[in-house]
């Protein structure tokens, strides 16, 4: 096992290296970032001067190596917006992230997962013909529309919950909200989906015949059984959980990564907008290899070492 | 069997036989016709934007926000849906960026689905080196969000017409590289595929000729289902005004723009989004459905 963990490590930083050099790529497609940067008005001499200061003036291949260094030392240089060191600045962004990830991302499954065994129980059924729409309609709104929408009710006209800010519990409820009403459209398919495959399998008619309440037979025999399609789903979500969340952050004023990537796209902030997918980047893959081992959890019959 | 109905068996969809089966079953599912209709109602709508008698930029601050409504002097046309804060036309705006939306969304679609499915098709078929290089940038490219992506692309080369498409294509391509790889590689274990190879087809031969008619149905179901995904992502970049440039209106730079005025022109922020909702809805609902039809098999 220790030498699957390896590998898969390994496999991790080569990816991390592919990303990076994709990010140095796209970065170059301009061709010319300094042009990006500064207002059309600039002088040449200012164009030259700031291009020499941020190395721009050299050949490709040494700009990619100083680049690479630049990684390996997780040191992407200062943000220009704001003069911080880039790292520092994504690092202090992080846990109002993850907090929100987290929280939305297990509302979510507590509402989707029993949604869908109910839906699978109950197949051709009123609720299940709801859980069906939900998830329809559901992967059909764009996550902005819910915020803004919810913002309209809980916010304007039935004025209950702050529509933007961070600190308090209920500054966390109708960004948490947004995020997970988007989730559970597609957590409830999977599990429905799955769920229905597993039901009419013979080892539940056999854990019945042993007289097992229906409770646990679904529970413990089905539930266990459908879960891989569900954990990878919530691993799928998670990655749009923590990038996509650009937007839910950049409404309702949540201090994240999302909200600092807009940010820093839109002030054309080179090295902020590297360090910000770079560890985005990171952390994806990380949940990844977290994921797998979670497989072999839940089914002992997943086994990726031999 | 007699020879007539052997020959529809094993033919089952020519043109227009193929056509009438389609719309036999489109009819069969209630959701599944009305998407189709609606999303032919949209269509029309958009095609049709600048007939609309309001001109979509013409600015009235005398009409600024004001609510939808049926009522309108002589020889003026109802404002619908409402003003906007300059006092240009709500309904007249969407249309027109709806239009916008769609034709972003298809073009976008085109550049996906050409790189994708053609280096999915390389990928799987040639396999070796190329399938490795392949699918190392496509698992890159998937360890960051769509969004993130695109974000930085856009921050890199700017906002414009094409430069929105060719950001949302060079996302959303790796999609299809993944699906058509993965079907290829099944394909092409197939029998009908050994027994063309041993008999001596070339390689391009039983690439196009008897693994790729395979593969189709699987392209078009991922085009339709992608659309919507293509759709909402450019809303979202408009929305965040990485998108296409004001005054151009979008879907998304309207709802962007209607954030300041939330407590007092609620019909701004709802019906744009009701439009984009019911473009995505009927390209998901017709996706669905296409996926059912051309294979209940195929799983995405």
């Amino acid at each position: 096992m220790l030498s699957y963990i390896a590998s898969r490590f390994f496999q991790g930083l080569l990816t991390i290296f592919l990303v990076v050099t994709v990010v140095f790529v796209v970065l170059n497609l301009s061709g010319d970032p300094i042009r990006m940067m500064l207002p059309p008005t600039a002088s040449a001499e200012d164009v030259a001067a700031m291009r020499e200061a941020f190395g721009f003036d050299r050949p490709l291949p040494e700009q990619y190596v100083k680049f690479l260094r630049q990684v390996v030392k997780l040191d992407f240089g200062r943000s220009i917006q704001t003069r911080m060191p880039a790292t520092e600045q994504v690092l202090m962004r992080f846990p109002a992230t993850l907090l929100l990830a987290f929280s939305s991302l297990l509302l979510a499954a507590l509402i989707g997962i029993p949604l869908g065994i109910l839906a699978a129980t109950r197949r051709g059924k009123l609720l299940d013909g709801v859980a069906v729409s939900v998830s329809l309609i559901g992967q059909s709104i764009p996550v902005f529309w819910i915020a803004l929408v919810l913002i309209l009710l809980l916010g304007v006209f039935w004025p209950i919950l702050p529509p933007s800010g961070y600190g308090t519990i209920q500054h966390l409820i109708l960004p948490m909200l947004t995020i997970a009403l988007f989730l559970i459209a597609g957590i409830t398919r999977v599990t429905r989906t799955s769920m229905i495959e597993i039901l009419p399998q013979m080892y539940l008619t056999a854990a019945r015949a042993k007289g097992l309440p229906e409770r646990r037979v679904i529970v413990k025999h089905a539930l266990r059984n459908a879960s891989i399609p569900i954990i990878t789903q919530l691993g799928l979500q998670l990655r749009f959980v923590l990038g996509g969340s650009v937007v839910v952050e950049s409404i309702f004023g949540w201090p994240g990564l999302g909200q600092l990537l807009a940010q820093a796209a839109y002030g054309r902030d080179y090295p902020l907008v590297t360090a910000t997918t770079f560890f985005i980047a990171c952390l994806i893959i990380g949940i990844n290899i977290l994921l797998d081992m979670a497989y072999t959890m839940v089914d002992p019959k997943v086994r990726f070492w031999s | 069997m007699t020879s007539r109905q052997r020959k529809n068996a094993s033919k089952p969809t020519g043109s227009r036989r193929g056509f009438r089966r389609y719309r036999h079953e489109v009819w069969r599912q209630k959701r599944v016709a009305a998407a189709h209709v609606l999303l032919l109602l949209i269509l029309v709508a958009a095609i049709f934007a600048d007939v609309y008698p309001i001109d979509a930029n013409r600015q009235n601050l005398f009409h600024h926000l004001k609510a939808p409504t049926l009522s309108h002097k002589e020889g003026e046309f109802p404002r619908l849906l409402g003003t906007d804060p300059l006092g240009r036309d709500l309904l007249s705006r969407l249309l027109q960026a709806t239009r916008l939306s769609l034709l972003v969304g298809v073009l976008a679609v085109a550049v996906a689905c050409g790189v994708g499915t053609l280096l999915g098709l390389l990928a799987g078929f040639i396999g070796g080196m190329l399938d490795h290089i392949i699918m190392r940038v496509v698992e890159a490219l998937l360890a960051l969000p769509f969004v993130v992506l695109a974000i930085a692309i856009v921050a890199a080369i700017g906002t414009s017409f094409l430069n929105i498409i060719l950001v949302l294509g060079l996302t959303g391509w790796v999609t299809f590289a993944k699906l058509v790889r993965a079907e290829v590689l099944r394909i092409r274990e197939m029998d009908h595929v050994e027994a063309a190879r041993a008999i001596g087809c070339s390689r391009w031969r039983l690439l196009f000729v008897h693994v790729w008619p395979q593969v189709v149905g699987l392209v078009l179901v991922t085009i339709t289902l992608t659309l919507g995904q293509m759709i909402i992502a450019e809303a979202t970049l408009s929305f965040l005004g990485l998108g296409i440039p004001p005054p151009t209106p979008t879907l998304g730079g309207i709802l962007s723009d209607a954030q300041t005025y939330f407590f007092s022109a609620w019909w701004i922020v709802v019906f744009p989004g009701i439009f984009l909702v019911a473009i995505v809805l009927c390209a998901n609902l017709i996706g669905d459905f296409l996926r059912d039809y051309l294979d209940p098999r195929l799983k995405l």
